[in-house]
């Protein structure tokens, strides 16, 4: 019985018994002078260790500061902030990848509009299914005498498609390098440092 | 105008925000604690030093984990002890307990007195214990965590807390004997 109190002196001592076992152990302590003992040589180890000696001064605190303030590490950078900067950096590029290939796609347009209108029947030898590429088709009737004025008029469409989309593009670009010069002048007036000593 | 100070938790506040100048303060109100805490750790002054700035940049990175509700220095001291345990892993010999001199180095020999000299060898005596029971060691007996505290700051079940502390009173009562009798 008193080995199984002695165990718990310890945690007693450090404050760390509540409800029937600190009754237990209190009960016990007013009877058992070897237990009072026990505790009374904890509480002289404390007050023993207390001289520990505390670390001689080295650094003075304002340069220890100083010296931990210059090895921190800047703050991460969120990944969803990470991800939208690249997407912003790549933007111009996926712009113009896009009008290259729409610039692409009406070239062979314009290419496969001229074989056509001027050799129908080439076509659609080939593939009846490219005829409905074309954009405009007259009536079969008229196919001989307009061809011509046909090219022309497809021409001139595809022409009108390419301005409208490149002017939408040139736009896009224009916004982005508006947007990327307002950012440089944000980020220009946060980084302007304090003081300089 | 009357100054104002600010508070721990504004100061954090602050820091947390990115503000280095505020964090510094609070490095310079808890440098003290743990430089000594690290320094009980691992006996050597300039490890201690290395150590205590290692475990404010790991105070400043994990800032944002940090609930108000617990006290900011118990907070600090777990990451204190493990930074003083990650030091002394690294360099596990810096301090041979048998060179820490008995009698602080002064040149007035009046001074050294018998205070000293029972200092010093408390120094040893705590240097001496197993790592493992000298960092609960010095989490109860220096900085006061509770048993649980120093479970969670140290990773270990709190039976396991118990007993490395039983263990450390026990080595440094049997070390300190004279000393505790002169009590």
């Amino acid at each position: 019985m008193t080995e199984h109190i002695t165990q718990w002196i310890p945690a007693y001592y450090d404050g760390e018994l509540h409800g029937a076992r600190k009754q237990q152990i209190e009960a016990h302590l007013s009877q058992c002078a070897g237990c009072r003992e026990e505790l009374e040589q904890l509480g002289g180890l404390s007050a023993l260790l207390q001289e520990n000696p505390v670390m001689p001064v080295r650094t003075p605190v304002a340069r220890f500061a100083a010296q931990v303030r210059l090895r921190l590490p800047q703050p991460k950078e969120p990944t969803w902030r990470k991800m939208l900067k690249t997407g912003w950096q790549a933007a111009p590029l996926g712009i113009v990848g896009a009008w290259a290939f729409i610039q692409a796609v009406l070239l062979v347009a314009v290419v496969i509009t001229i074989i056509v209108q001027v050799d129908g029947a080439s076509l659609t030898a080939i593939s009846p299914d490219l005829t409905g590429l074309l954009i405009f088709r007259w009536p079969e009737t008229a196919l001989q005498t307009q061809v011509w004025p046909t090219i022309a008029l497809d021409l001139g469409l595809l022409a009108i498609i390419n301005l409208i989309l490149t002017v939408i593009f040139a736009g896009l670009i224009v916004s982005w390098l508006a947007g990327w010069w307002a950012y440089r002048q944000h980020q220009g007036f946060m980084s302007i440092p304090k003081t300089v000593v | 105008m009357p100054s104002t100070i600010a508070t721990d938790h504004e100061l954090i506040a602050q820091a947390r925000q990115g503000d280095r100048q505020a964090y510094g303060d609070l490095v310079c109100r808890y440098r003290d604690g743990v430089v000594n805490l690290v320094y009980r750790m691992c006996g050597d002054p300039q490890l201690a030093e290395e150590a205590a700035q290692e475990a404010f940049i790991r105070v400043w990175q994990h800032l944002d984990s940090y609930k108000p509700q617990y006290p900011f220095r118990n907070w600090v001291s777990r990451i204190a002890v493990n930074a003083a345990l990650d030091a002394l892993r690294r360099t596990p010999a810096t301090v041979n307990v048998e060179d820490i001199p008995l009698e602080a180095p002064d040149e007035d020999p009046e001074a050294q007195t018998e205070t000293r000299q029972r200092a010093a060898l408390v120094q040893k005596a705590v240097l001496a214990l197993p790592t493992a029971s000298r960092a609960v060691l010095v989490l109860r007996e220096y900085e006061g965590l509770s048993y649980h505290e120093i479970a969670e700051a140290l990773s270990i079940p709190l039976g396991t807390v118990m007993s490395r502390l039983n263990y450390a009173r026990g080595q440094l009562r049997q070390t300190l004997a004279a000393q505790l009798e002169a009590l």
